[in-house]
């Protein structure tokens, strides 16, 4: 083996498991579908490492979906088209497209999706019980005969490792959201991420009473990203305390308001 | 300070010999073992790796062996040492896996995340077609299969 200055190694005699290593360094999807079609090594690799995927398509193939992505972690269902239409409900049976999705990407521990009723999350929060991350998206109006919270107990029900949630584009109430987090105290104490920033309308907030009681619920987040009214009039939260100095700064900030 | 620092030697696949300070080899985590392992006589056998590699490999661990401590961490010196990593891979392919492989065997970590970033950058924002060229890859598909995979391609939002 002694070569001199070149010794042609070629890319294919390092170890599959660094170019594993070397394949995961790349997220960008139009790379990683051009790298699938190398070579059928490649596309090996390259599935194997696929981690995050953001699904393109009508909701009425989704049986068509093809089984190649089960390495991914983080999965975006929030852009099938026609947008905005509940996910399930076209199908026959919603709950076998539940399975479905499930068979097609095993590993999910983060999801995006278009919530537009509670069945939606309740047959995928089922699906994938390790979920950690997840952000609902819902532009359409909620439902006003629907219970209180009713739209998140599904998630919270099914999905006990709950580490961070981002309602900030889900349009929902202010008062959907305490009786939840208070109603599951174990994963109310490991969240450590949440946004319940309101983009939906301009006017409305959290009442400060509201937030003091999700952030005593929860005395583990790092960041809150909140909007609060304060004598009507909306404010932002932004914290991204590192320890639990987090409700103290809350409390702090409605201080200074008041 | 220079007479204080202990040598070892080291020598490489062809027979070379390169005498380093214990604090320059010892980033190699595979030679510490062996060294503390005491499987060592008068210089540690580096088999997998030729003169030439071991030589730049070396060069790496020089210039690196102060990037743990407090002065090493400040900011200055961080993006000096960024500066000379990147000349340091400017090498031909081969060359660079090369240096992975000798990473790996001598298990350097930071060399191994330097080089890996290296060949990845290689692949970004290319055609199939162009990283077939870059690597000097055959395509083995066929196209039915190719057309499959186009296919499933697809599903991602690009």
């Amino acid at each position: 083996m002694a070569a001199g200055p070149s010794s042609n190694v070629h890319l294919h005699d390092i170890p599959d498991v660094i170019l594993s290593n070397i394949f995961s360094l790349e997220t960008e999807t139009r790379t990683r579908n051009a790298m699938s079609l190398v070579c059928l090594k490649w596309l090996l690799l390259e599935r194997s490492t696929r981690k995050s995927l953001t699904l393109r398509g009508n909701i009425r193939n989704l049986f068509l979906l093809p089984t190649c992505f089960r390495s991914v972690t983080h999965l975006d269902l929030s852009f099938l088209s026609p947008w905005g239409y509940p996910l399930l409900d076209s199908f026959s049976n919603p709950l076998v497209l539940a399975q479905f999705l499930r068979h097609a990407f095993p590993s999910v521990v983060s999801l995006i999706v278009y919530v537009r009723n509670p069945l939606t999350l309740h047959l995928l929060a089922s699906q994938w019980p390790n979920l950690q991350h997840v952000k609902l998206v819902r532009w359409h109006q909620r439902w006003p005969a629907a219970p209180v919270g009713s739209d998140l107990v599904p998630l919270f029900d099914h999905c006990p490792m709950l580490l961070s949630l981002d309602v900030s584009h889900f349009y929902c109430w202010t008062e959907d959201l305490p009786p939840v987090i208070q109603a599951y105290p174990s994963i109310a104490t490991s969240l450590s991420h949440l946004n319940i920033l309101k983009h939906d309308s301009s006017n409305d907030g959290f009442k400060s009473h509201e937030l003091l009681s999700i952030t005593a619920c929860c005395p583990n987040l790092r960041k809150l990203l909140a909007t609060y009214l304060i004598a009507g009039k909306v404010q932002f939260f932004n914290s991204v305390d590192e320890s639990n100095g987090q409700l103290k700064g809350v409390e702090e900030h409605m201080g200074n308001d008041r | 300070m220079e007479s204080t620092s202990k040598k070892v030697t080291l020598s490489s696949s062809d027979g070379r010999t390169f005498e380093v300070e214990e604090a320059v080899a010892f980033q190699s985590q595979t030679i510490k073992h062996l060294y503390e392992a005491g499987c060592t006589g008068d210089f540690i056998p580096v088999p997998n790796v030729t003169g030439d590699i071991l030589s730049m490999v070396l060069r790496y661990c020089e210039k690196h062996v102060d990037s743990d401590t407090a002065a090493g961490k400040e900011s200055f010196y961080v993006n000096k040492l960024k500066g000379w990593d990147a000349l340091f891979v400017k090498v031909d392919q081969s060359i660079l896996f090369d240096l992975i492989l000798a990473a790996d065997f001598l298990n350097i970590k930071s060399l191994m995340d330097l080089t890996c970033k290296t060949v990845a950058s290689m692949m970004k924002g290319k055609t199939t077609e162009e990283i077939r060229g870059t690597f000097n890859i055959k395509n083995d598909y066929t196209p039915e299969a190719e057309e499959m995979v186009r296919r499933e391609n697809q599903w991602a939002f690009e």
